[in-house]
């Protein structure tokens, strides 16, 4: 079985735990989050070739005031940004976070547009969306909240990863 | 020119020797390397085996490196050959398991040992409170207990990804996530380089040891691996030396698998050889208890010393119990049941005859102390020949002149009688039950006297005659109120007066009377009259029947129900029954 390590990323408040939380059950509590800025959780999921073992390192919520732990990216196959599409401020944070991921690690990054399951409120335009999703391997709308496309984007990843 | 000439020539003298190291050499050293590679075989084989011995000496890696392909060539020729491994292995199975059954046992045995002394034992009771104190299972914290350390369980942790590449454990229950444990150790030590990093040298801050109150985890970083254990107990340097070691083993052996890690730990199956090497057990030393404890020892003594005095007063009372059991044996008495009464007394019921030994006398007799032994008896009559001899010599003795002789049982009288005495003696002999009498027994007996004789005055007869029946007259038996049941003294004072009555009706026969006993009824004045008078005659009628039953002829015998007696003075002593005896000529 091989193990892959992939990380979440996202600004504050986009919903990646709860992300996490939808996918695996959890393990760790919340109290580790907030101590030392990441929470890992395991995930076995089971590609057209073989059995990947995600290890998901959920890192703290990363604003423009905080420092970014670049040493939690170390060896990681894959990252994914959560921003969230009511808050348009969340993507802009989701780019700088990529453009900083960029500088330390050439690994596929992909986007997740959390909380599907409400009504989209930002002020972005689609062409300037399509923009921001060449800068990413892969972009999926996904729902904490009711589920949707979470596990299509983990298999997602495990797929490409073991290609 | 000759400075051209000079260069062409140190050129081709480059040249040459170029040429001729071509010549000697071949292309590249082809010719030398053809030659090396013709006898490498020979080359290798002169060395082979030192190498891999200086290898192994050196470092161990020869051993580590040739075990995981020995272990898969033998899988594989098993797998092949299993028939012809069956057939060599056969007939070593059978002793094979018998020494496993024996190292089964043995170990079983000890385990039982271990287990009896860590669960009765006040220390092993102690520390199952313990344990169950700090909510961990009983091994666990036995385990902490009796190992000064042990490492529990050891991670090989790929540096770069924090992914585990392989874990090995003693097997105990606390066997964590590795997967997790792994990951989170990465993060944990990341967070501590990044948030305590020094600002002044570029060093990285690493974790080296996690210590909590009963787990300590021990990280050894390498460039590509970290190696760690998480251990109980006091770790000592040596643990740390160990895995240094096993991580420097491990860089060297898998430096390429390191290298190309994708996330498929499967290359490094094969470290667990390596990490089994980190899992060191040291056993605590035992603390020399010299302690001794003089509390259990006192109350084991007195415990002893209390069942001892026990057995003591047992064994003596067991041993007067055999002794009083020789009572059986005495004529006239039957033992029917003996039991040991509190500590020391015994108790028995017997069955005696009145005319055999009494139970205190036997006993005094056999030097027992009579205050040990309560007895109970009652009495019955007993043909035991010993006993009938006793009791006829007690009736000859009342005949001073006349004495006794036994041949077999059978008395031999001889002597000087009365016709009278002899006449009584015969009476009384006749009655005596157990002893077959005949009267040819008396035979040798010698009449004393003549007819005219006192002795055979009819006169005289007569007034011994009636002064034996003025004796039954004088008896009387008495009766409970209401009541017209015989006790047991009536019972008694009516054997008498039957033995009495039985013996005037021989002496009256000699004198021509016949002889008749009036039983006479009588009650108090507490009742009806009617109800007096057929009370006085039931009492009658009982003794009637009693005395017929002890056996006087019926037809010497008149019950007569009085009623009351209207006597001021008779008060209670009115209920009873009187008896008269009454003589007739001719009878």
């Amino acid at each position: 079985m091989i193990q892959k390590k992939i990380c979440l990323l996202g600004a504050t408040g986009v919903g990646k735990t709860s992300l996490v939380k939808q996918y695996v059950e959890g393990i760790f509590s919340e109290k580790y989050l907030t101590t030392i800025g990441v929470k890992i959780d395991k995930k076995q999921v089971d590609t057209a070739s073989e059995t990947v073992q995600l290890m998901i390192w959920d890192i703290e919520g990363i604003d423009r005031y905080c420092g970014f732990q670049a040493k939690y990216l170390r060896g990681a196959s894959a990252f994914i940004i959560v921003t969230d599409h009511t808050r348009s401020q969340s993507l802009v944070e989701g780019l700088d976070i990529l453009k900083m991921v960029k500088e330390v690690a050439d690994i596929p990054g992909i986007l997740a547009v959390n909380k599907s399951d409400l009504p989209a409120s930002w002020h972005w335009s689609e062409t300037e969306l399509e923009e921001v999703k060449q800068g990413f391997s892969q972009f999926f709308n996904t729902s904490a909240k009711t589920g949707d496309g979470v596990d299509a984007m983990f298999t997602h990843i495990a797929n490409e990863l073991t290609v | 020119m000759a400075h051209l000439n000079e260069q062409p020539s140190s050129q081709s003298d480059t040249d040459q020797m170029r040429q001729i190291r071509k010549l000697v050499l071949g292309d590249d050293g082809l010719y030398v390397k053809q030659t090396l590679k013709d006898n490498a075989r020979e080359l290798v084989g002169d060395v082979f085996s030192e190498a891999l011995h200086d290898r192994e000496a050196q470092d161990g890696s020869v051993n580590k490196v040739l075990l995981p392909l020995v272990e898969k060539s033998v899988e594989k020729s098993v797998a092949a050959n299993s028939e012809r491994f069956v057939g060599y292995l056969y007939p070593l199975i059978g002793s094979l398991v018998r020494k496993s059954v024996t190292a089964f046992i043995t170990e079983l045995l000890e385990k039982t040992n271990t287990l009896i002394e860590n669960s009765l034992t006040i220390k092993g009771l102690t520390w199952r409170f313990k344990a169950w104190q700090s909510g961990v299972t009983f091994s666990q914290y036995a385990a902490s207990q009796t190992f000064a350390f042990r490492v529990e369980q050891v991670f090989l942790i790929h540096r770069e990804t924090g992914l585990l590449l392989n874990s090995v454990s003693l097997g105990l229950e606390l066997e964590a996530d590795a997967d997790m444990v792994s990951s989170m150790l990465t993060a944990i030590n990341d967070f501590v380089s990044d948030s305590f990093s020094t600002n002044t040298g570029k060093v990285e801050q690493n974790l080296d040891v996690v210590r909590t109150d009963d787990f300590t985890l021990l990280l050894k970083k390498g460039p590509k691996a970290s190696v760690v254990a998480a251990i109980t107990g006091n770790m000592p340097q040596g643990v740390a030396n160990q895995l240094q070691t096993t991580l420097e083993e491990i860089h060297k052996l898998y430096d390429k698998e390191l290298d190309n890690f994708n996330g498929d730990s499967v290359p490094f199956n094969n470290s667990e050889h390596q990490l089994r090497d980190c899992l060191m057990t040291v056993l605590k030393p035992e603390h020399s208890n010299n302690k001794k404890p003089w509390m259990a020892w006192t109350v084991v003594l007195l415990l002893l010393i209390g069942s001892g005095f026990l057995f003591v007063k047992r064994w003596n009372t067991h041993e007067l119990m055999n002794q009083v059991k020789l009572i059986d044996s005495v004529p006239g008495i039957i033992l029917t049941s003996i039991d040991t009464l509190g500590l020391e007394d015994i108790q028995l019921e017997v069955l005696r005859d009145p005319a055999s030994l009494t139970i205190q006398e036997w006993l005094e007799q056999h030097g027992i102390e009579s205050s040990r032994v309560i007895y109970k008896e009652r009495a019955y009559l007993s043909l035991d020949p010993p006993l009938i001899k006793n009791k006829t010599e007690s009736i000859i003795a009342r005949y001073p002149s006349v004495t006794v002789d036994w041949m077999d049982n059978i008395p031999n009288i001889s002597g000087k009688l009365t016709n009278l005495n002899k006449l009584l003696l015969q009476g009384e002999l006749t009655k005596l039950i157990g002893l077959n009498f005949q009267t040819t027994w008396l035979d040798k007996i010698i009449i004393e006297g003549t007819a005219n004789t006192a002795a055979d005055d009819p006169e005289l007869i007569r007034a011994i005659l009636d002064l034996n029946i003025a004796k039954i007259d004088r008896v009387s038996i008495a009766f409970e109120a209401g009541q017209s049941d015989l006790s047991e003294q009536a019972i008694e004072k009516l054997f008498e007066v039957k033995q009495q009555f039985n013996n005037l009706i021989e002496v009256a026969q000699q004198q021509e009377l016949s002889l008749g006993l009036i039983i006479m009824g009588a009650s108090d004045t507490v009742g009806t009259v009617s109800f007096n008078k057929i009370l006085s005659q039931k009492r009658a009628d009982n003794v009637k029947l009693k005395l017929q039953e002890l056996g006087i002829a019926a037809s010497r015998l008149n019950a007569i129900g009085l009623g009351v007696i209207e006597l001021e003075t008779a008060k209670e002593g009115a209920r009873k029954v009187m008896f008269n005896v009454v003589y007739f000529e001719g009878g």
